[in-house]
């Protein structure tokens, strides 16, 4: 089975010349697993994310994806493999929702194939996904920030990829579509797929991922299964929040104290 | 609010671009362009009627030799100008807008038309002491056109990439060329009356190509059209661009390539359309957002259909600018025409692509 795996990785903000945010990285993801990286504001999480990814240069070691060295592959190959969405992403242009989640599909068709009618029928099961069926004609522009983010969703959906990096990829949803969207990250977990994403919200993370990274002065200095690295003392470390688990019928959730 | 999401929705009703919708369009934009050509032909100082400009492209004898000589001589460069010139500027227009997701981008905001417009007039002050010929100011336009598209390449390399940096190369664009009309307007000030008349009319913008060669013609044709084939090679890519260079690189699409070769294909585009017209503003501006409007914003469709009706508006502009003077016994630089109804147009552009922003979201 094909690993995602770091070695020795440092990573720079601001150019080869910037500060270092993250260093000593020996970080392994199998398909099969959904991990969360989690830390305070401009701890590196999504500079990490974006390294793995392979849209970011590492500024020392390397990031294989199986014996392959992510930096020498070329930028299709490596899009038909992993999907990447950023933070806060928008259209420059008025382009209508099925243009963009078409978009997804870049790296697997041709720049003129215009699909016919089979294609449009693989963009309404993506945009099913995300609840937003016939949404296909509509202005993205039209859109509002939450519903937009879910359009993002369905072009990661059409990717067909393996991999998914997802950066807050639950900002703007409602909690119900919060939930959508983690139940869509564990089906595709749980068919052989790989979750990796960026997470401000502990209680999705404790819910949904096999494993949390805990990014925290400069290293990942937590990794392993949420219920035994999301302790009190650890968030009360790394975040500066007295927090306490409330135990219900469902499992624990996390509230401030 | 309401009538406005209406509109909005049943302007998205094709969803994506179809095979069936693009020939639709592009059958539409070539009967047009042909229309307006004809037009172009048959109107003038001397009036042939699109009959029988129609009667002699087919082979007929429905014109007296002199009036065949004005057809061909005076009036073909003209036509062909206008229309390879008109869909030069509103591709390349095009290309810089998705290049920098800037809508108000285009080949005269950025600078690089003022870079041409720079070149040519030193060309004309110094005029008789270069060796060039009738090759000078072209030459010497399409030069400044084109140093001015490394200079902005440059710049935005030591700029660096983002939202940022995309203001700051509009903002060079701004200061170039008012570096550049303040250049120009010094120039005017020492150079001969004469010559003054010759820059003025040139930095106006004007289709007077009468008696140019048809290899010319031709020439310029053929490295337009090439020009073309490469931005529509690439126009998917330019789509996917859409979404920000980052996001658009995790698709697949080599960002730096496509930046460095559309750019350099629309420039040269622009550099060979102001090296024989002078400047002609708004074209790259009026005629994207137009069919932006109308057709949607997919490249694919947008980049051939701008070149068609880019094509279109010159023609028509050109028109206007002989006929509607025709009693003032002479005719206006085609720049004032396109100028004249192009800024009304771009306000009612903008008020209206702020409003659908406003007004949904």
């Amino acid at each position: 089975m094909t690993a995602l795996a770091t070695r020795d990785v440092a990573l720079k903000v601001g150019g080869s010349k910037g500060r270092v945010v993250l260093s000593g990285l020996n970080l392994s993801v199998n398909p099969g697993e959904c991990v969360a990286i989690v830390g305070e504001n401009g701890a590196g999480k999504s500079t990490l994310l974006r390294a793995l990814a392979g849209v970011e240069r590492v500024s020392q070691g390397a990031v294989f994806l199986g014996n392959r060295e992510l930096g020498r592959m070329k930028a299709r190959e490596l899009a038909r493999m992993r999907a990447y969405l950023g933070q806060r992403e928008d259209v420059g242009f008025d382009y209508s929702v099925e243009e963009v989640v078409l978009m997804g599909a870049y790296a697997r068709g041709g720049a003129w194939s215009l699909g016919g009618e089979e294609q449009s029928a693989r963009v309404r099961d993506a945009l099913l996904r995300v609840e937003l069926e016939g949404y296909a004609s509509r202005s993205v522009l039209s859109l509002s920030g939450g519903e937009l983010q879910r359009v993002m969703m369905a072009r990661v959906v059409l990717a067909e990829a393996t991999w998914w990096m997802l950066d807050e990829p639950l900002v703007g949803l409602d909690i119900r579509h919060q939930e959508r969207a983690c139940a869509l990250f564990r089906k595709h977990c749980d068919e052989g797929g790989a979750v990796i994403w960026v997470c401000h919200d502990l209680n999705w993370v404790w819910r949904v991922c096999d494993r949390v990274w805990v990014c925290d002065g400069g290293e990942v200095c937590a990794d392993g299964a949420p219920k035994d690295v999301l302790t009190e003392e650890l968030i009360e470390r790394v975040f500066g929040v007295k927090v306490e688990f409330l135990t219900g019928s469902r499992g624990h959730v996390i509230a401030f104290r | 609010m309401t009538q406005l999401a209406n509109e909005n929705g049943a302007r998205h009703q094709r969803g994506r671009l179809t095979w069936k919708y693009f020939w639709g369009w592009v059958v539409c934009a070539l009967v047009a362009e042909l229309l307006a050509a004809s037009l172009g032909l048959s109107y003038g100082s001397s009036s042939f009627g699109i009959a029988r400009i129609f009667d002699v492209l087919l082979g007929g004898d429905a014109l007296t030799s002199s009036e065949r000589m004005i057809l061909w001589f005076a009036r073909f460069p003209r036509v062909c100008f206008a229309a390879v010139v008109g869909g030069a500027l509103a591709s390349a227009g095009v290309v810089f807008q998705s290049l920098l997701r800037n809508p108000l981008a285009d080949p005269y905001i950025l600078g690089v038309s003022g870079g041409g417009a720079l070149c040519a007039t030193v060309y004309i002050a110094l005029g008789g002491m270069l060796w060039m010929g009738v090759w000078g100011l072209p030459a010497s336009a399409m030069a400044g056109a084109l140093l001015t598209v490394v200079g902005l390449l440059l710049a935005s390399r030591w700029i660096g990439g983002g939202k940022m940096g995309v203001y700051a190369l509009l903002l060079l664009g701004v200061v170039f060329n008012a570096f550049a009309s303040a250049v120009i307007t010094l120039f005017k000030a020492i150079m001969s009356a004469q010559k003054a008349q010759e820059l003025l009319f040139y930095l106006m913008g004007s289709l007077s190509v009468e008696g140019t060669p048809l290899g010319v013609i031709a020439g310029v044709s053929v490295v337009v059209l090439g020009a073309l084939g490469v931005m529509m090679y690439y126009a998917n890519d330019l789509n996917v661009l859409a979404l920000g260079d980052e996001t658009a690189a995790s698709l697949g699409v080599e960002v730096e390539r496509v930046r460095l070769v559309s750019v350099v294909a629309a420039s040269i585009a622009v550099a060979v359309a102001v090296a024989y017209t002078g400047l002609i503003g708004f074209v790259g501006l009026i005629v994207p957002h137009g069919l932006r409007l109308i057709v949607g914003s997919d490249c694919r469709l947008l980049i051939p259909l701008s070149f068609l009706f880019g094509g279109v508006f010159l023609l028509l502009s050109d028109v206007v600018a002989r006929a509607g003077f025709e009693v003032f016994s002479m005719t206006l630089p085609v720049g004032v025409v396109t100028a004249l109804c192009g800024a009304p147009v771009f306000v009612w552009l903008l008020r209206r692509s702020f409003l659908t922003r406003r007004g949904i979201a």
